[in-house]
């Protein structure tokens, strides 16, 4: 099964948020698909930096060979710029439904018109 | 109103220092095992949101003020630039790492990156309980 | 001074933390004051570092001290240089606009001084990953700014840039690490010393990221498919930060375009046209903005959409990839920075004098405001291309440009977007001066506005007729810019 690395198993995840992305009409449930997307390009940035029969990316002495730590340092950084814009997203969705009392875009869209 | 049961009650108030031991373990091994600045920070945060959850909003306010949070937030900031601009002063680059290293494996021996992963900790965690603070109070976010 | 870099990127962030600190003293308008400094200590920093850069030479720093490949570095080139003055130039003018009658609070001006320092993070930084977080930041900060008035709409605005933002933003992302796993590095002069082998190997692959990347930008900078969000967004934010909206943000994701294509994928770019991808797609926003804006009633609704016209014409400039034709593209950035400031600036003072924010109901605003409606014309005569004032000459270099290059239904499509252009300013324009004024504008108790708000929409109508008259400084500091790519 050599198709189930982490590279494929992220590019399918990234395709089933952009899915849900499209097609459901809560606000919260936008939200939660944004996040999927992004834990997605994580899993595969990630998995670029595996070498196989690596050991963990901290140093002790008599290792030989060590997973590359540039993408999980780089990953970390992308982690909390998406915890920000998810809480972001979910105060502004709080808002949202106090003045309008509904989550749904297609209800939104006929109160703006 | 007091609907959470007696064994949740006692049983977070005398876990709660131990959460934040274990927030400042991992703040300070972040170059020795996995961790760091960020996971520590947010397991900080997350100790004041288990008491706030706990106790009640008011409650837990009087003893984690707001405004001494967001004051803490602030002033960790500028401590960081501090820092950056320390190395400048002493003539290397910004950000560069100027303290003596020690031996590999002991706590010390990360150099200036201990120091920033200390600041990051304490600026994560009591950001957290600054965003739990407002959106129970039905305000909006300020990041 | 060789570490300026740094210092003018931390300088707004430093100012930023120190507003909220401006709490425990006395001093009134102490938040105004240190983010004033905040931005005029970079301008002076930058203006030392003029004369290094106009005799072409680049200034590079090193973050932390680790050489290239291993570290990130910021470098002043020409480009930089211009788009760095254009920024803190326009961020000043904001501020004076902030400093009016209307009190903003202190987290307004820390969120404006963070939402500069990632600007100027964006544009000092080559390192493709440091780009993308500065890029977060100023997202972040601008998702915030827009619902400093938090009334219904404008919560729905900003939630709908949220999502369309970022949903393709993650898309960046995909693209940073599919060129990490191809080259091994994010530095971007390393990568575009490999794109070329890369490309003789594997063509498809460096397709797919372009594409990625046009999308991601796209949506920054308001191309066709992707500008959804700019008319809710830009009408619906509190005025400064309108014109920090169309000014400055649809610029910075400009500048992004022009330092992926012309420093990463230069080859490509020579070879196998996707400069001509730009020019056409620039093309179809020119024309989709400027009929959108025929038919709007807002006033700054009419702004947005002109914002995305205009655009149009800078992606026309850019693509074509000649001399000329990024010598227009440049000079209009700048020009449509300018005025579309001001713009906003004159909208956002007739809407608070009268209270009606629909052309239709704003006729005969120029009895009470005389002032205001003949700077609104002036702009409005700028930047549709009438001679004396600058919009005209850098119009004039992108059709020029096209010509050189013997696209003719290009030309057809850049001066009917011209005289569309002109067809809704001057329904504007002609509702503003009619004689008589409507009943429940006579009745209406104006809030008041003071003497910083009609200033700096002066200044710029006055600047705006300076550089059509004396093109000379301008066009100096874009040629270091435009060296710096051709060469």
């Amino acid at each position: 099964m050599t198709w189930l690395n982490g590279l494929n198993i992220g590019i399918i995840v990234i395709l089933i948020g952009l899915y849900g992305m499209l097609t459901k009409t809560n606000l919260i449930k936008m939200i939660m698909c944004l996040y999927v997307m992004s834990s997605g390009v994580i899993l595969f940035f990630i998995s670029l930096g595996y070498v196989s029969g690596g050991e963990a990316a901290i140093f002790e002495n008599g290792v030989k060979a060590m997973v590359d730590p540039l993408p999980q340092a780089v990953m970390l950084t992308t982690l909390v710029i998406g915890l920000g814009i998810t809480a972001l997203g979910l105060a502004l969705a709080i808002k949202t439904y106090e003045d309008n009392r509904t989550l749904d875009t297609r209800k939104l869209k006929e109160k703006e018109e | 109103m007091d609907r959470t049961s007696k064994v949740v009650k006692t049983f977070t108030r005398k876990l709660f220092p131990f959460i934040l031991l274990y927030g400042c373990y991992l703040i300070s091994h972040g170059h020795l095992t996995p961790g760091g600045g960020f996971q520590g920070g947010v397991i900080f945060g997350s100790a004041i949101i288990l008491l706030g959850l706990v106790e009640g909003i008011r409650m837990t306010e009087k003893r984690f003020r707001e405004d001494m949070l967001s004051l803490t937030k602030n002033i960790g900031m500028l401590i960081f630039m501090l820092f950056g601009f320390t190395g400048m002063i002493l003539g290397y680059a910004f950000l560069s790492d100027f303290l003596p290293k020690g031996e590999t494996g002991t706590v010390p021996s990360a150099g200036l990156i201990l120091l920033l992963n200390l600041t990051i900790g304490f600026m994560v965690g009591t950001g957290i309980a600054v965003i739990f603070y407002r959106s129970v109070r039905h305000g909006s976010e300020e990041e | 001074m060789e570490s300026t870099p740094i210092l003018i990127i931390t300088f707004p962030l430093i100012a930023a933390f120190l507003t909220h600190l401006t709490k425990y003293t006395n001093i009134k308008r102490g938040a105004e004051l240190v983010a004033a400094l905040g931005l005029i200590i970079p301008l002076a920093l930058l203006i030392t570092t003029a004369q290094t850069i106009f005799t072409g030479n680049i200034l590079e720093y090193n973050i932390g001290g680790w050489p290239v490949p291993l570290g990130i570095n910021l470098v002043i080139d020409g480009l930089s240089f211009f788009f760095c003055a254009l920024v803190i130039g326009i961020g000043l003018l904001i501020l004076l606009y902030s400093m009016g009658i209307y009190l903003y609070a202190r987290r307004y001006y820390s969120l404006l001084l963070i939402a500069f320092s990632g600007i100027l993070g964006i544009i000092l930084t080559r390192d493709i990953f440091n780009m993308y977080v500065f890029f977060e930041i100023l997202a972040v900060a601008s998702y915030v700014l827009i619902t400093y008035k938090r009334k219904p709409r404008t919560v729905t605005a900003s939630f709908k840039y949220l999502i369309i933002s970022e949903s393709t933003w993650v898309f960046f992302l995909l693209a940073i690490a599919m060129l990490y796993g191809l080259t091994g590095t994010l530095n971007m002069d390393s990568i575009a010393s490999q794109i070329g082998v890369i490309y003789n190997s594997n063509p498809q692959i460096i397709h797919l990221i372009i594409a990625l990347m046009m999308i991601s930008f796209g949506i920054k900078c308001g191309m066709f498919p992707l500008h959804t969000w700019i008319p809710d967004a830009h009408s619906q934010a509190p005025t400064p930060v309108s014109s920090l909206l169309s000014g400055l943000i649809l610029k910075v994701g400009i500048y992004a375009i022009i330092r992926i294509f012309y420093l990463l994928f230069k080859p490509i770019l020579l070879q196998n046209g996707a400069g001509l991808l730009l020019t056409y797609l620039g093309a179809i926003t020119l024309i989709f903005g400027a009929c959108m804006a025929l038919v709007q009633d807002e006033l700054k609704k009419l702004l947005a959409y002109s914002s995305i016209n205009q655009i149009g014409f800078i992606l026309v400039g850019v693509g074509l990839g000649s001399y000329v034709g990024l010598m227009g593209g440049l000079f209009h950035t700048i020009n449509h920075a300018l005025i579309k400031t001001a713009l906003f600036f004159c909208a956002g003072i007739i809407i608070s004098q009268t209270g009606f924010w629909k052309v239709s109901q704003l006729r005969g605003v120029w009895k009470r405001m005389p002032g205001v409606t003949l700077a609104f014309s002036a702009l409005s005569l700028a930047i549709i291309g009438i001679p004396p004032f600058n919009g005209f000459f850098s119009k004039l270099f992108i059709l020029r440009a096209a010509l050189m290059k013997g696209h003719l239904i290009l030309m057809i499509i850049l001066v009917s977007g011209v005289i569309v252009t002109a067809a809704y300013y001057f329904r504007v324009i002609g509702t503003f001066f009619i004689p008589w004024e409507s009943k429940q504008a006579r009745d209406f108790v104006p809030n008041p506005v003071g003497p910083f708000e009609h200033v700096s929409a002066y200044i710029i109508a006055a600047g705006c007729l300076i550089i059509g008259i004396i093109p000379g400084p301008i066009l100096s500091i874009i040629e270091p810019a435009i060296r710096s790519l051709l060469s």
